[in-house]
């Protein structure tokens, strides 16, 4: 644990007990190093002395050459244990005796490595002293001393010094743990005290004062500032408790107003709906769920992509796009793949303070019943302008075609009644007003059929062709012999239709082609069962639907293709009267027939190569 | 100091060269310097304080020239060291230290009783010099010089002898 973190108990302790540790250390390592230099400095003095006595003591054994007494003398160092060498120099330099005189002379340094003063060399206190006896020199003594002695000493110095140390320490501790608690007791009990506080938040709590200084001073600091923090508190409560009231009362207009904005939304019948810069749905009325197969809180917060993927690319989306980069978009027609249904949609972007957009809102206006009527009225109005065009047609028509045998008629009966007594002429005149009655009688049996068409109400019923062109064979069956004709088909199938009509259509046709044939008709009529490929490239056609395709070939004289829509037109002839009998109704008829079977009916040909003519209907 | 050097010029090379018993008494001439250092005379010995200090040989002249070189230039106190050789016992004079080289004992013992003063320190190679009642005789002990002191005779002078010369010394008693 860091200094910083321990207990200030331990903390005081620690800079009490560092404190003595670190002073107790420092003076006794000053005294061990004093006492170092005070035993080199004694040492010396006392080998000096010492030097210098062995050297008085020695003058007269050096003066009379006695070898025996000077070792006598030297051998006297023998009580002094730290001297380890002595020896002494006879006047001329060389050695007289020698301690301990078991050594070899060459132990001892040469005179000529004299000096004057005591020396410390390699942990030994060397010297030469003079040997004088009045004055006058006889030889010279060396003395060398160990430090033995004083590293001994200086070891019981330092080991009696860790002793000391540690008793001090001990009693350090021992005081320090008394002493301590009058500095740290209060500040313990203060800090209990703000753990009481802080724990169970109760102000009220006061700490005890234990003293006038610096702690008893926080103490009181403490107590006012629990006072404060009390009436802080006090104010801050009734504060909070007006506040709390003031939004109560806020939440409660909030709902209001949130419930009436609500209630006014889902009271629409639009699609209301909000979405954020990701096109994630964040606000809606009731009506999407009416709509689509989510809950409101299944739609909210989730992306529009995700959910409908197929929206992705439509111009709803693109609307979304545009909104968003600020533009209010209005498309009064948009049909969803997802609903089926058409709606009008709005497209409002929502801007912050800032003028940022931030979203937007979309109202979608469900216009599918509008639309429908609509198109129903579209489709009536085409309808309309299409039967004008044929009633216009067919005035201009008729006024042509159906005069013209009146003319003839009136013509004839002016030549008769003034040829009344030519017997032969009469009788011609006649038989021209027969005829051109009979033409006008078949005209406007045709004009019937024609418009009966069209006023039809019979039901459509499950028709089996086959039995349609069994019928046909034997009606055309006079006519096919004279023309030494050919009918040939395939087993055919049952479509829905009006038996009547369809009979009517291969009728028209065959008779067509017989007429339009000079010689030896032959008839082919072959069917299939379109494909959906096949039947996307007739754009009048269903998608959806099925459609059976037939198609009537013949031999024919055939025709020029730039009029293989002309004559579909009611009166509409390629050709003379004189050259090719018939009304000009026939093929019009067809087309009725086949419109109004919801099919299609068209024609593909070259002159003298003979025509097709292919019928699609519906099953 | 300047006696230290003079010693060493002068003893190195004769040791060398010279005899045994000429060796012998160049040490003994040197010793006979040392008793000047090791002896005390007091003033009254002198008769002023530029008498000289008169060391006498009596009988042949055993040193040499030794002797007159050792001393040579070196004083006591403030007194000249002069070396007086007497040719026989009658001839003898004041002397500080008398050297005895007379081998006959009645003759020695005429010398000490008659011709010495208070202040005359004898020295002798004769044996039984010192019972004879003179002060100091050298002696040979393993190849080495050694002095035997008659302590009981010196006392009765009026020198007195330091105690370092008579440690390294064989006193003689009877």
């Amino acid at each position: 644990m860091p200094l910083k973190d321990t207990p200030i108990q331990r903390k005081l302790l620690s800079v009490m007990l560092v404190t003595s540790a670190v002073v107790l250390s420092l003076m006794c390592s000053a005294y061990i190093v004093l006492e170092y230099f005070s035993y080199r400095e004694n040492l010396k003095s006392n080998v000096t002395t010492l030097g210098k006595v062995i050297a008085s003591n020695s003058a007269g054994a050096v003066a009379f050459l006695s070898v025996k007494d000077a070792n006598e003398i030297l051998s006297a160092l023998k009580a002094e244990s730290h001297i380890t060498r002595a020896c002494i120099y006879d006047s001329k330099g060389e050695i007289f005796a020698k301690y301990p005189d078991t050594l070899a002379a060459s132990s001892f340094p040469s005179i000529s490595s004299r000096i004057d003063d005591f020396y410390y060399e390699n942990d030994f206190l060397k010297g030469f002293i003079p040997i004088e006896h009045n004055k006058q020199q006889l030889g010279i003594l060396y003395i060398q001393s160990d430090l033995k002695a004083m590293y001994t000493q200086l070891k019981n110095f330092a080991f009696v010094g860790i002793l000391l140390i540690g008793a001090s320490l001990l009693v350090a501790l021992i005081l320090s743990i008394r002493l301590q608690r009058t500095i740290s007791d209060p500040i313990i009990a203060l800090q209990q005290t703000a753990k009481v506080i802080s724990t169970q938040n109760d102000y009220s709590v006061r700490a005890t004062k234990h003293g006038n200084d610096e702690v008893g001073a926080l103490a009181d600091a403490f107590n006012q500032m629990l006072r404060q923090i009390q009436i802080n508190n006090a104010e801050i409560t009734a504060f909070s408790h007006n506040l709390e009231l003031k939004v109560k009362e806020r939440t409660r207009a909030l709902e209001q107003q949130k419930d009436f904005v609500e209630t006014i939304l889902n009271a629409s019948v639009d699609i209301i709906v909000v979405f954020d810069r990701e096109l994630n749905y964040i606000m809606m009325n009731r009506m999407p769920a009416d709509y689509t197969k989510y809950s409101k809180d299944e739609l909210i917060g989730k992306n529009l992509l995700q959910l409908f993927p197929s929206m992705e690319g439509t111009e709803f989306h693109m609307h979304l796009l545009e909104a968003l980069k600020g533009e209010t978009v209005h498309h009064s027609r948009f049909k969803s793949r997802e609903t089926h249904r058409t709606f009008e949609n709005f497209f409002i972007p929502l801007r912050d303070k800032s003028n940022e957009v931030y979203g937007v809102l979309t109202l979608n206006h469900d216009v599918t019943q509008i639309a429908e009527a609509n198109d129903a009225l579209e489709a009536l109005n085409a309808e309309l302008l299409k039967s004008n065009r044929e009633l216009e047609q067919f005035a201009y028509v008729a006024s042509h075609d159906l005069q013209e045998p009146l003319r003839k008629i009136q013509t004839f009966t002016q030549l008769l009644s003034s040829n009344l007594h030519d017997q032969e002429k009469r009788e011609s005149f006649l038989n021209k007003i027969n005829q051109s009655a009979n033409r006008m009688q078949q005209l406007i049996q045709d004009v019937l059929n024609f418009s009966r068409i069209s006023n039809s109400e019979d039901a459509f019923v499950e028709t089996d062709l086959n039995h349609v062109l069994e019928t046909l064979k034997v009606d055309f069956e006079l006519l096919f012999r004279e023309k030494n004709a050919e009918l040939h088909y395939a087993q055919m199938p049952k479509v829905r239709g009006i038996p009547m009509q369809l009979t009517q259509i291969f009728a028209n046709l065959i008779s067509n082609s017989l007429k339009y044939t000079n010689e030896s008709p032959v008839i082919r009529i072959s069917h299939s069962i379109m494909t959906r490929d096949e039947i996307k490239k007739y754009p009048k056609l269903m998608d959806t639907g099925t459609y059976t395709k037939i198609l009537f070939t013949d031999n024919g004289i055939g025709f020029d293709p730039q009029f293989s829509e002309q004559i579909f037109n009611i009166f509409q002839r390629l050709h003379g009267r004189e050259t090719y009998s018939g009304t000009g109704i026939g093929l019009a008829l067809c087309k009725k027939i086949a419109e109004n079977h919801n099919g299609i009916i068209y024609a593909e040909g070259e002159p003298d190569k003979g025509a097709t003519f292919t019928i699609i209907l519906p099953g | 100091m300047c006696l230290l050097l003079a010693l060493c010029m002068y003893v190195k090379p004769s040791r060398a060269q010279l005899p045994p018993a000429t060796q012998e008494y160049q040490v003994k001439a040197a010793f006979m310097y040392n008793f000047t250092r090791f002896v005390e005379w007091p003033e009254t010995a002198f008769k002023d304080a530029d008498a000289p200090f008169i060391i006498g040989v009596v009988g042949g002249d055993p040193f040499n020239s030794f002797l007159e070189e050792v001393v040579s230039g070196e004083k006591v106190n403030s007194h000249r060291i002069k070396v007086v050789h007497f040719k026989n016992e009658n001839d003898i004079d004041d002397c500080h230290i008398l050297y005895i080289n007379v081998t006959d004992p009645d003759k020695i013992r005429s010398i000490l009783k008659n011709r010495i003063t208070p202040f005359t320190l004898t020295v002798s190679d004769v044996p039984n010099f010192a019972k004879m009642g003179g002060h100091i005789r050298f002696y040979k002990e393993q190849d080495r010089i050694r002095l035997l002191i008659n302590t009981a005779s010196t006392k009765s002078t009026r020198l007195s002898i330091s105690s370092k010369l008579l440690s390294v010394a064989q006193i003689y008693e009877l």
